[in-house]
């Protein structure tokens, strides 16, 4: 399992839902596994996708975003080619995810992290 | 007949039991903390009662107290091989703070959960949930 204070999150919002894993006993690593989705005819990657969590337990990764929502297209896409080609289970969080699981479980620094996640984004 | 048996010493708020009804349903209970510890138990008590082949299991979790990650994975597991054998699977998970690490976890997108094994035998008698593999 990582350690929540040694991984360069790239947004305040993983790091936060790093610790709610943390506080679970859930293991957790933070962007472990690269897919490559479209490739050039030399072999060139034109397309990947680097899911930021992978839960081993439960062999599922989870994307996470706080784009407004209508930005999140491209993101999607991968999301489904990811699912359809490579056969994992990936699972999309939304910043309306985020905001609904810090509300109904009180979980305050999550909550804050997706509120303030509309002017970053997060990568992926 | 429910059928039941635990873990021993220290373990022993831990237990299991299971009841087999009509249309090759079957419910397994568990009762007190699914951990580390008692998981050799649950994932061996899970998997025979797969083998058997039932068309339907509901998992009843209102007597959980508390389920660790290797707990979730050995459900998830079980899972699993019962869709791959054309089998339902549900959930029953009433208690907060099961419903809490479902949520955490996402599972609650993986599994069919429900509020009482009431409605989760209605569910698999319907028909309703998943019956495609996971993952």
């Amino acid at each position: 399992m990582e350690e929540v204070f040694e991984v360069a999150f790239a947004h305040p919002v993983e790091r936060e839902f790093a610790r709610v894993f943390d506080e679970h006993g859930i293991s957790w690593e933070y962007e472990p596994h690269t897919f490559v989705l479209e490739r050039d005819a030399d072999g060139t990657v034109r397309e990947a996708f680097t899911p930021d969590f992978y839960l081993p337990d439960f062999n599922l990764y989870i994307e996470c975003t706080v784009m407004r929502q209508a930005h999140t297209g491209r993101k999607r896409r991968k999301v489904q080619k990811a699912r359809e080609r490579k056969g994992v289970t990936v699972e999309l969080l939304f910043c309306r995810d985020f905001e609904r699981l810090a509300q109904r479980w009180s979980l305050e620094g999550l909550g804050r992290a997706a509120r303030g996640g509309f002017a970053r984004g997060t990568g992926g | 007949m429910p059928a039941s048996g635990g873990s021993t010493d220290a373990f022993d708020e831990f237990r299991i039991e299971e009841e087999r009804l009509d249309r090759g349903t079957v419910v397994i209970a568990i009762h007190g903390d699914a951990d580390l510890r008692t998981a050799s138990e649950l994932k061996d008590r899970l998997g025979a009662a797969i083998d058997e082949g039932p068309t339907a299991l509901v998992l009843d979790l209102t007597g959980a107290t508390f389920l660790d990650s290797m707990a979730l994975g050995i459900f998830l597991g079980g899972m699993k091989r019962l869709q791959a054998k054309g089998g339902r699977f549900r959930v029953v998970a009433p208690r907060t703070e099961i419903r809490r690490i479902f949520e955490m976890t996402l599972l609650d997108r993986v599994f069919d959960l429900d509020a009482s094994r009431q409605a989760a035998l209605a569910a698999t008698a319907s028909g309703n949930g998943r019956v495609r593999p996971v993952g």
